[in-house]
């Protein structure tokens, strides 16, 4: 039973290991406005597809349940 | 002979009695090519508002760029906002009769006209300035973003004319003219992003 818990301490410890990347330069930018570019971009990148496939699902479920309640008005009541 | 023979005919099968559809086909379609589109102008905004950030000097336009005219655009801005007034009043229209949607139609194609005249006429001036697509970043993203802009500006006007034309023939459909608007619409809520991260920036 212990021996399971190796690979996953293995793997903490491997990304535990390696030092940030200076190369990356939304992370360690100097210019306080250009990190705020980053972030800025990489928010709305980030968020904006969700938000539009969210907002479409939204509006489709309602159209659906307008329809739906349209047409349950529209037939007839069943007689006999 | 027709006494053992059987004739097999193939009809469409009718539709359930109060069967409707929630959103025509034609208007899902075009939500779907408009939000890749989104994210082709969120991507080269983004790209834009980090160059711009880490520009040399906090300079902005570069040294020896022309600065853009965000004067004069905000007449052009204003002509296409007023245009998608116009498609919704012609939508309206449209719902009553086919022939009071004519007019507030071809107005909205003549304001986009307008606005792509306009931008064509500001893109000479701004080229004999020397803000080309070489002269600097700068110059690149205005031609990258403006332009990917009017490429979609020009198609979408081409959509409304040929739903005028449609309309004219007594054509169009209500699914067809939501497709065509749906784009226009896009083309339009995309502006005025662009006209305040690229011009008032």
């Amino acid at each position: 039973m212990k021996r399971r818990w190796i690979p996953i301490l293995v793997v903490f410890a491997l990304a535990a290991l390696p030092k940030a990347a200076f190369a990356c330069s939304v992370c360690f930018d100097p210019r306080d406005k250009n990190r705020a570019a980053f972030v800025l971009t990489t928010m709305l990148l980030t968020f904006f597809p969700l938000g539009m496939v969210g907002g479409m699902g939204v509006w489709l479920r309602k159209r659906f349940h307008k329809v739906e309640q349209e047409g349950e008005e529209e037939t007839p009541p069943r007689v006999g | 002979m027709s006494s053992g023979s059987a004739t097999l005919t193939l009809e469409p099968r009718p539709a359930p009695r109060g069967h409707r559809k929630a959103v025509p086909d034609g208007v899902v379609a075009m939500l779907l090519f408009v939000f890749a589109e989104a994210m082709l102008f969120a991507g080269m905004i983004s790209a834009f508002i980090v160059v711009r950030s880490a520009a040399a000097g906090q300079m902005w336009p570069p040294y020896g760029q022309p600065r853009l005219p965000f004067e004069r655009t905000a007449i052009n801005t204003s002509a296409l906002l007023v245009s998608a007034v116009v498609l919704i009043v012609a939508q309206l229209a449209f719902r009553r009769s086919h022939e009071r949607a004519r007019i507030p139609l071809l107005i909205t194609i003549l304001l986009g006209a307008f606005f792509v005249g306009f931008q064509g006429m500001e893109w000479v001036a701004l080229l004999r300035q020397g803000l080309t697509l070489q002269s600097s970043s700068y110059g690149s993203f205005f031609y990258l973003i403006v332009g990917t802009h009017a490429v979609h500006a020009v198609a979408a006007l081409g959509g409304l004319v040929w739903a005028w034309t449609q309309l004219l023939r007594r054509r169009l459909t209500q699914s067809a003219f939501a497709t065509v608007q749906v784009f226009w619409y896009f083309v339009v809520i995309v502006w005025p992003v662009i006209y305040l991260k690229v011009y008032l920036s």
